[in-house]
C-alpha cells in the first residue's frame, strides 16, 4: 500500500489485511483478497472498479454493515471486528452516514421528515430547524412537504444528501450516488456532495464506476478482482 | 436513546406513516376484528341475558323453591334480607262448582308479590285481548281460563264455589307464562288470592299441594340463599335448566351458534390481521435496514415496531369499541319489537372479551411477522435482495394457534370445546396445506414440458413461482370461504331443524282422558270440525314396582322423581317419527308378548338395561314386562310422548283411556268450546300460548342469526379485499413491467383473470373439502343434528368463487392496465 501522507491529520478509517469469502452454490468465492487502506479525516476518496470487483462489499465492511472473514476495520478509532451488530450500530450512530444509489428515502415520510429522522434517532433537539436548513442548502426549501414519490430522481437524491449531512457526520459513505441519475442531474448532485464535503470537513468515501466522478476526489483507489491498487491524481495524469 | 425518546420516535414515525396512508389497511383490518368480535360479544351477551330472562318467564322467577309441604316463613324473610324479591304460590287440584256444574280445576293461589317474572294477562271477556297484570286477583275474586268458564257455563262476573269460599270471576286468563308444568296433569286454571285459601279446609291433610317460593334478584344473592337453606328431600331449588325442554334445546343451540359465529369472526379477523402484518413487515424491511445504518440497535428497532403495533392496536380497539356500539344499536333498532323492551346491559366481561380480541390477535398474528424486522441486515441498504430469515413456520403457527385458542376459550369459556375446535381446525388447515403443496409440485412437474396458452402460462408461473405466498393466499381465501360455508350451512340446518320440530301446524291442543266408549265419537267430532289429529294413543298411568325382582324402594334410585309417580304408558302400532330405537329390537314388540320399550334417558337414570324384567302396578294390578328396546324421544315435538311403551298384549287387561293432540287454527276457536261442551269428561289442554312463546323465541333467534350471518359475510368480504390488496403492489409492478415489454393490456388482463380464477377455484375446492370435515365434526359432536353433506354447494360454489375473485381482482388491478407503466413503477419504487 502506498498511502498518501497527510501528516498531522487523524485517521478516520483504516482497513488492514481485509478478506471476505462467501459461499455460493457450495463454492467458496473470495471477494476481497487482503485489502489495506487508510483514510485521513476530511479526505475524499473514490473507490473505483468494474461491477463485481468487490467495491460495494468493501464499503459495507468499512461501514460495519457486515463482518469480514479476516482482517480488521477501524472506524472512528474503534476496531469493528470484535463488536457485535448492535455495538457496530452504536459506532455508526456516533458519526457515520450514507448516500445510496437508489436513495432509500422512506416512502411514508415527507422530504422534511426523511431528513429529520437520523437527527431524531440521535436525539437532536432542534431536529426540525436543522432539517429545514439542510433542505434549503440542497435547494429544496419549497418541497419540504412532498413525499418521495412526488419528487424527481435528482430531487430524491438531494433529500438523501441532506439527510446524510444531518447531524454533521464524521464520515460519509456514498454508493454510486449518481448511478441512477442522468448526466446533468448527476453533475448537480456531485457538485452538491463535494461542496458540502468541503464545507463540513466530513470524510467522504465514494464508491463508483464513473471515472469522471472519481476524478473529483483527492484520492482514487482501484478495485480489481478483490485487490486494491492505490493511485494519486498525479500518477493518474501520467 | 432513552425509552422515552424511543417511544416518542415510534409515535412520531407512526403518525407520519399513518398520514401517508401506509397504515390504513392494517388499521382497517384490526378495527374490523375488534368491531366484529365486540359487537357479536356484546350482542350475544345481551341477547343471551334477554333470552334467559324470557326463559325465566317460564319459571316465573330467576330461581324458585318447590316443595310438597308448606315452606317455612323465615325462608322468605331470609331471601328478602338478601335483597331478593319473593312471591309465594301454591297449586293444587280441586273441584270448582257453579250451580249444578262442576269441573276439576288446577287452582293456583298467589300472594301479593306475584307475578315476579314473566307475564300474566287478563281479559275482561271470553277470548278477548289480554291486559298485562302486575298483581294476582284480589281477595274474593278469581281469574279463570276460558275453558274452565266454558265447562262451568259461567260468564265474567258470575261467582263460583271453591271449598267454602264464593269467588267472583273478575277476569279471563289469557297469558300465564309460568304455567309450564306437566301437560298430562293440567286441568284448566283458576287463579285465586293466597288469603282466600290460606286457612281453608282445602289444605287439609292428604291434599296434593305444590308450594313454591319464587325468587328474583342477583345471582350472588340467589347462590348464597341456596347455600344457606337446608332443604328436605321433598323440596328442591328449580332453575332454568329444569324448564321446558323444547325451549331449552333451541336456546342452547342458538347460544352455540352465536358462540360459533363469534369464533369464526375472530378467525376471519385474525387472518386479515396476519395478512396485513406480513405486508406491513415486507414494506418496512428497507426502513429497518436504514434505521440500523443510522445507528439504531436491533432491540431499538424491535421496540419501535412493537410499540407502534401496540398503539395501532389501542387505536383500533378504541375505534372498534365505538363502532361496535353503533353496530349493536343498529342491530337492536332493526330487531325492534322482537327484542324485549328493556334489553339488559351487556356485562363488562363481554366488553373485555371483544376489546381484548384486537390486542390478542395482534400478539398472535401480527407480532411474529414484525419480529424479523429487527433482524434485517443493515447491509440491505446496499443489497436489496437481503431479506431477513422469516421466523420458522411452526413457530408462527404455534403462536397463532395459542392466540386463537386463547380467544376461543375467552369466547366459549369451554376449554374442551376450544381445544377441540383448534385441534380440528389445525388438522384441516394442515391437511389443506399438504394437499396444496403436493398439488402444486405435481402440476409443476407435469406442466414443465407443455406449451400452455400464454395467459395461462403467465398465471401459472406467477402462482407457482411464489408458492409460499400463493399457498398463504389460497389458505386465507379457503378459510374465509370455510367460515362463510359453515356459518351459512349451520344456519340453514338449525332453522330447518327448528321448523321441522315446530311446524306452523304443530299440534297445539292435547286431549286426554278420552274413554274407550267415546273414542269413535271424539274422532268423529274432530273430523267433522275439520281438525287434523294425531292417532288416539291408549294411555295407562302406572307406577314402577321392581326391576329384576328388586323393589325400587330398595334400589339406589328410590329418590328418583320417576319413582312414586304415575308414568304414562302406551302401546304403538308402529314407531312414531320422533322416536328412535337406540338399542334393542323393536320388532320383538309385535312378535313376542310382555315386551317393553323404555325411553333411553330414563332407562339410563334408573339403570334399566336390555332384557331387564320390570314390574309395574296399574289400577291395583301388578304385571311384568321384559325390556326389549331403548328409545330416544324428541321431547321438543308437540305430539304425545311416552316413557314406557308396551307390546299391545300388556295393556289389554288394564283400564285404558286415550290421548291425542291436534292443531286448532285461531279461526276455529269455537270448535274448541264446542268440544269442551260436548265431551266434558275429556281434558283439553290448550298449549297455544306456550307454543306461541316458543315460536316467538325462535323467530327472534332466527333474525339474530340472520343478522350475524350477514355480519360475518361482510367481514369475509373485507378479508377477501385485504388479501387481494396485499398482493396488489407486486401485481401492479408485474403488469407495468410486462407492458413495458410490449404486452397488450388485453393480454395482461387475460392473464390476471386466469390467475384469479385459478386462485378462486383451488381455494373453493379446498374450502368445500374443509367445510365437509368441519361441519361433520360440528354436527355430530356439538349440535347433535344429523349431517347431510354440503349438497348443491358443490355445484355452484366453485364458479361463484371464481367469478367473485375475478371481478374483484380485475377491479383492483385495473391500474395495472390503464395507468402509464412508468408512473406505476415510479410510485411503487
Amino acid at each position: 500500500m502506498t498511502g498518501v501522507d497527510r501528516n498531522n491529520v487523524a485517521t478516520s478509517l483504516s482497513v488492514s489485511a481485509l478478506t471476505k469469502t462467501v459461499e455460493t452454490g457450495g463454492q467458496a468465492l473470495t471477494i476481497l483478497k487482503g485489502v489495506n487502506l487508510e483514510i485521513k479525516a476530511g479526505d475524499a476518496i473514490a473507490i473505483v472498479g468494474a461491477s463485481g470487483s468487490g467495491k460495494s462489499t468493501l464499503l459495507g465492511l468499512m461501514a460495519g454493515l457486515d463482518l469480514p472473514t479476516s482482517g480488521d476495520v477501524s472506524l472512528l478509532g474503534e476496531s469493528l471486528v470484535n463488536l457485535n451488530e448492535d455495538q457496530r450500530a452504536a459506532v455508526r450512530a456516533r458519526g457515520v452516514s450514507f448516500v445510496f444509489q437508489n436513495f432509500h428515502l422512506l416512502p411514508g415520510l415527507t422530504a422534511l421528515e426523511n431528513v429529520m429522522l437520523p437527527l431524531e434517532i440521535r436525539s437532536v433537539k432542534a431536529a426540525r430547524q436543522e432539517a429545514k436548513k439542510l433542505l434549503a442548502e440542497v435547494g429544496l426549501a419549497q418541497r419540504e412537504h412532498h413525499y418521495p414519490s412526488q419528487l424527481s430522481g435528482g430531487e430524491q437524491q438531494r433529500v438523501a444528501i441532506a439527510r446524510a449531512f444531518a447531524g454533521a457526520p464524521e464520515i460519509l459513505f456514498a454508493d454510486e450516488p449518481t448511478g441512477n441519475l442522468d448526466r446533468k442531474t448527476g453533475q448537480q448532485i456531485e457538485d452538491l456532495l463535494f461542496t458540502l464535503n468541503r464545507d463540513s470537513g466530513t470524510t467522504l468515501v465514494l464508491v463508483t464506476h464513473d471515472p469522471k466522478l472519481a476524478a473529483r476526489c483527492h484520492r482514487q483507489v482501484y478495485m480489481n478482482d478483490g485487490e486494491l491498487f492505490e493511485t494519486t491524481q498525479e500518477e493518474k495524469a501520467l | 436513546m432513552t425509552l422515552y425518546r424511543q417511544t416518542l420516535l415510534a409515535l412520531r414515525l407512526l403518525w407520519r406513516e399513518a398520514r401517508s396512508g401506509e397504515l390504513t389497511l392494517i388499521l382497517l383490518a384490526l378495527i374490523l376484528a375488534v368491531t366484529a368480535t365486540t359487537a357479536i360479544a356484546l350482542f350475544s351477551a345481551r341477547l343471551n341475558l334477554a333470552m334467559e330472562a324470557n326463559a325465566n318467564d317460564l319459571l316465573g322467577a330467576d330461581r324458585r323453591i318447590a316443595s310438597t309441604t308448606q315452606l317455612p316463613d323465615e325462608w322468605q324473610t331470609k331471601a328478602q334480607n338478601l335483597d331478593l324479591k319473593t312471591a309465594r304460590t301454591m297449586e293444587f287440584p280441586s273441584v270448582v262448582l257453579h250451580g249444578d256444574e262442576m269441573a276439576l280445576a288446577a287452582i293456583k293461589a298467589v300472594d301479593d308479590g306475584y307475578p315476579l317474572r314473566g307475564r300474566l294477562a287478563i281479559s275482561p271477556e271470553m277470548y278477548g285481548a289480554g291486559d298485562p297484570q302486575l298483581h294476582g286477583p284480589q281477595s274474593g275474586e278469581a281469574w279463570a281460563e276460558a275453558r274452565l268458564l266454558a265447562l262451568l257455563n259461567v260468564e265474567v262476573g258470575d261467582s263460583v264455589e271453591l271449598g267454602i269460599s264464593q269467588l267472583r270471576i273478575s277476569g279471563v286468563i289469557t297469558e300465564e307464562s309460568d304455567r309450564g308444568g306437566n301437560f298430562y296433569t293440567l286441568s284448566p286454571r283458576l287463579m285465586v288470592n293466597w288469603r282466600d285459601v290460606e286457612n281453608s279446609s282445602l289444605l287439609g291433610p292428604g291434599s296434593r299441594i305444590n308450594y313454591r317460593l319464587l325468587l328474583a334478584g342477583s345471582d350472588d344473592a340467589l347462590n348464597s340463599l341456596e347455600q344457606e337453606l337446608v332443604l328436605e328431600p321433598n323440596q328442591k331449588f328449580e332453575s332454568l335448566d329444569d324448564g321446558n325442554q323444547a325451549m331449552a334445546g333451541s336456546l342452547s343451540r342458538a347460544k352455540q351458534y352465536l358462540g360459533l359465529s363469534a369464533l369464526l369472526a375472530v378467525v376471519l379477523a385474525s387472518v386479515a390481521v396476519a395478512i396485513c402484518a406480513q405486508r406491513y413487515a415486507q414494506r418496512h424491511f428497507d426502513i429497518s435496514a436504514l434505521m440500523r445504518t443510522f445507528g439504531l440497535s436491533q432491540g431499538q428497532v424491535l421496540f419501535i415496531y412493537t410499540s407502534q403495533l401496540f398503539w395501532i392496536g389501542t387505536l383500533a380497539t378504541l375505534v372498534g369499541a365505538g363502532l361496535s356500539l353503533l353496530l349493536q344499536a343498529g342491530l337492536i333498532e332493526v330487531l325492534g319489537d322482537l327484542l324485549p323492551d328493556n334489553l339488559p346491559a351487556a356485562p363488562w366481561s363481554a366488553w373485555l372479551l371483544g376489546l381484548s380480541s384486537g390486542l390478542i390477535s395482534l400478539l398472535g398474528f401480527a407480532l411474529p411477522h414484525l419480529m424479523p424486522l429487527s433482524r434485517v441486515s443493515p447491509l440491505r441498504v446496499l443489497r436489496r435482495d437481503l431479506v431477513p430469515v422469516p421466523l420458522q413456520g411452526w413457530f408462527l403457527a404455534a403462536l397463532a394457534l395459542i392466540a386463537l385458542t386463547f380467544l376461543l376459550w375467552l369466547f366459549t369459556a369451554d376449554v374442551v370445546l376450544s381445544l377441540g375446535m383448534m385441534g380440528g381446525g389445525t388438522l384441516v388447515v394442515l391437511l389443506l396445506l399438504a394437499m396444496l403443496h403436493l398439488g402444486i409440485r405435481l402440476l409443476r412437474r407435469r406442466l414443465q414440458n407443455i406449451d400452455l396458452p400464454l395467459a395461462l402460462r403467465f398465471a401459472w408461473q406467477h402462482l407457482s413461482r411464489n408458492s409460499r405466498q400463493t399457498a398463504g393466499q389460497i389458505i386465507a381465501f379457503a378459510l374465509t370461504l370455510i367460515v362463510m360455508i359453515v356459518i351459512g350451512v349451520v344456519r340453514n340446518d338449525l332453522l330447518a331443524d327448528w321448523q321441522r320440530s315446530l311446524p306452523d301446524d304443530a299440534p297445539n291442543v292435547f286431549a286426554m282422558n278420552i274413554q274407550d266408549y267415546e273414542r269413535e265419537e271424539f274422532s268423529f267430532a274432530l273430523d267433522s270440525a275439520g281438525l287434523q289429529a294425531e292417532p288416539l294413543y291408549p294411555m295407562v298411568p302406572m307406577r314402577l314396582v321392581s326391576i329384576n325382582d328388586v323393589s325400587v324402594t330398595e334400589l339406589a334410585i328410590a329418590d328418583d322423581r320417576a319413582i312414586d309417580r304415575d308414568l304414562i304408558s302406551t302401546t304403538f302400532n308402529r314407531l312414531p317419527d320422533n322416536n328412535e330405537i337406540e338399542e334393542g329390537d323393536w320388532s320383538l314388540m309385535t312378535s313376542q308378548a310382555q315386551q317393553l320399550s323404555v325411553e333411553a334417558k330414563l332407562a339410563k337414570r334408573l339403570g334399566i338395561k336390555l332384557n331387564d324384567v320390570i314390574e309395574f302396578r296399574a289400577s291395583g294390578i301388578n304385571f311384568k314386562a321384559t325390556v326389549s328396546s331403548l328409545r330416544t324421544v324428541d321431547w321438543g315435538s308437540m305430539t304425545p310422548n311416552f316413557y314406557m311403551v308396551f307390546s299391545a298384549d300388556v295393556l289389554v287387561s288394564l283400564p285404558t283411556s286415550y290421548l291425542t293432540s291436534f292443531y286448532i287454527p285461531v279461526e276455529k276457536q269455537t270448535a274448541l268450546t264446542q268440544l269442551i261442551r260436548e265431551f266434558p269428561g275429556v281434558t283439553l289442554l290448550d298449549t297455544r300460548y306456550l307454543l306461541g312463546q316458543i315460536q316467538m323465541l325462535l323467530q327472534r333467534l332466527t333474525l339474530a342469526i340472520e343478522l350475524i350471518l350477514a355480519f360475518v359475510l361482510v367481514a369475509a368480504g373485507l378479508v377477501t379485499m385485504a388479501i387481494l390488496i396485499s398482493s396488489t403492489q407486486e401485481r401492479l409492478r408485474e403488469g407495468a413491467v410486462l407492458r413495458t415489454l410490449g404486452a397488450s393490456s388485453g393480454r395482461i388482463r387475460q392473464a390476471q383473470m386466469v390467475e384469479f380464477s385459478l386462485l378462486g377455484g383451488v381455494a373453493g375446492l379446498l374450502a368445500l373439502l374443509g367445510s365437509e370435515a368441519i361441519c361433520y365434526g360440528l354436527y355430530t359432536a356439538l349440535l347433535d343434528i344429523p349431517y347431510g353433506g354440503l349438497g348443491w354447494l358443490w355445484l355452484w360454489l366453485l364458479p361463484a368463487t371464481m367469478l367473485v375473485l375475478v371481478a374483484l381482482g380485475t377491479l383492483l388491478m385495473r391500474r395495472a392496465v390503464t395507468v402509464a407503466p412508468l408512473r406505476v413503477l415510479r410510485e411503487l419504487d
